[in-house]
């Protein structure tokens, strides 16, 4: 389990680490998580802040674990979200003023590093 | 690879350095959509629309008192004392409603005289209070002032047969319960004094004197005197503090639970002094940041600890939804547009509005606290006409 998720960590996310799609689908997820939240009436809960249980089914303590699930991910989705596409759009604008030029791989092996001759 | 990442994180610094200060800009809105100086606002709209289903919804009604009973049996009678008082204001400005208006007032009047009559006056009070009082005959003033002001709000609107007596009772059994007190102040639980409620009868006994022509002016000028000497925070906030003992040795320091609605009562009875309470709380509990406006519980130089009045309280900004709530009243009343429409975005921003069928809802609040505020988008009216005011 534990060489699972190191492997998941160590590859790579499409378009690389803090790349434009890497904000563009986290974004994505904090709003699917953000409506997932929604959808299942955790905003009632959110009373727990005046000191009153969300519902008759909870009580003070489950009303209180509830509305900070849901108030975690109203902030996702009002605050990070916002802030991960506006990173995208950011670096998109960026890479087109000024394009990305990454130092040349080492050779090795598994890599070619064939060079093209003008003739 | 590191220059992808270095780009990145800046990109994260620069987005959050735009995002953070604008954000308030999607929830900040126009004075007059929450309170207009001449007719209900659209939130006072809403908000009425609710309430005034919630007392005709015998079932609905029973489900959130219940709700708010389960926490503190306090809020029930709150939660009545800002409707009916909203409903007296909404009267004097939506004459064309006055009588669905006064009729809701007589309904929930009628039946918290019921209730006090047949359960005890301990029956809106906490657990707490099933010790004995001190004063004798056993009586909270509490209870007295809340009633006291909803029934004097229902005869500033329209005069109704039995009230005069029930409004002059009161009143005198408040006046002869505080005189009983060393320092004229009377017990809310036992050995527990409350400026809130002594603001809040204070206001009644003028809203009473202003309809029976009776004057009461020397007894509410030699309390404000010793308020003025005993139960003020002089050693740092100069705000009146919170709860006392019946000697006058104070319980619990400056709060914003008690002092935005204490310094709207006490407007009523000693403007400067009102005004000064407001000023002061507003400078040590009134805070804003990027356009969020939020209340204190407590000020920098007194920590108490949290209870039922205060919430929770969001650490670091040191928030209660407590007293940010009635801060709305405080900044309404004394005209601080700028603090009430940075509170109302956060309202909008953290309350976590429900609008159905017209009908408005903070999910983060519940009955007296979306009464709290239906009062602070309508307060003015009653005062103006006690003031003499066109």
């Amino acid at each position: 389990m534990s060489t699972h998720f190191g492997r998941a960590f160590r590859h790579q996310p499409r378009g690389g680490w803090l790349s434009p799609q890497f904000f563009a689908w986290r974004a994505a997820f904090l709003v699917a998580v953000f409506l997932v939240a929604q959808l299942a009436g955790l905003r009632e809960q959110t009373a727990f802040l005046s000191g009153t249980p969300g519902t008759d089914a909870t009580d003070l303590h489950t009303s209180a674990l509830y509305g900070v699930t849901y108030i975690f991910c109203y902030l996702g989705f009002v605050v990070v979200a916002p802030i991960l596409l506006l990173a995208a759009g950011l670096l998109i604008l960026w890479e087109r003023i000024e394009p990305k030029t990454e130092p040349p791989k080492p050779c090795n092996a598994k890599t070619s590093c064939a060079v093209e001759s003008k003739s | 690879m590191k220059n992808r990442i270095r780009r990145g994180l800046l990109a994260l610094l620069v987005a959050t350095a735009i995002w953070i200060p604008s954000l308030h800009f999607f929830f900040i809105r126009p004075l007059s959509n929450f309170r207009d100086p001449r007719v209900l606002s659209p939130k006072a709209r809403q908000l009425a629309a609710r309430h005034l289903q919630l007392w005709t919804d015998p079932q609905l009604r029973s489900h959130e008192l219940a709700r708010m009973r389960s926490s503190n049996a306090e809020w029930d009678l709150m939660g009545r004392m800002f409707l009916v008082c909203s409903l007296g204001e909404m009267s004097l400005r939506n004459p064309a409603e006055k009588a669905r208006y006064l009729e809701t007032m007589d309904l929930i009047i009628a039946e918290t005289l019921r209730l006090e009559r047949e359960r005890g006056f301990r029956f809106f009070l906490m657990p707490y209070a099933n010790r004995p009082y001190q004063v004798q005959p056993e009586r909270s003033h509490f209870l007295d002032s809340e009633i006291a002001l909803m029934l004097a709000s229902r005869r500033m609107v329209e005069e109704k047969p039995g009230y005069k007596a029930l409004l002059r009772e009161r009143v005198d059994a408040m006046i002869a319960h505080m005189k009983q007190g060393p320092i004229m102040c009377a017990e809310s639980y036992p050995n527990e004094c409350w400026t809130f409620d002594h603001a809040a009868g204070l206001a009644a006994i003028r809203l009473a004197d202003h309809l029976d022509g009776t004057d009461h002016s020397a007894f509410i000028h030699d309390w404000l005197t010793i308020a003025q000497n005993k139960l003020l925070d002089n050693r740092n906030t100069g705000l009146l503090v919170s709860s006392f003992t019946l000697d006058g040795e104070p319980i619990d320091g400056p709060e914003g639970s008690s002092i935005w609605f204490t310094a709207y009562c006490l407007r009523l009875v000693d403007e400067n002094f009102a005004r000064d309470q407001y000023e002061r709380a507003r400078k040590e509990l009134g805070k804003s940041l990027v356009g969020f406006g939020w209340s204190r519980e407590w000020p920098a130089s007194w920590r108490g600890r949290e209870d039922i009045d205060s919430g929770p309280v969001i650490p670091v900004l040191d928030i209660s939804a407590g007293a940010s709530g009635l801060a709305f009243i405080g900044a309404s009343s004394f005209g601080d547009g700028d603090y009430l429409r940075s509170l109302a975005a956060t309202l909008d921003f953290a309350a976590f509005p429900t609008v159905k069928q017209g009908r408005l809802k903070y999910c983060a609040s519940n009955q007296v606290g979306d009464a709290a505020l239906l009062y602070a988008t309508v307060l003015g009216p009653l005062w103006d006409k006690a003031e003499g005011k066109p």
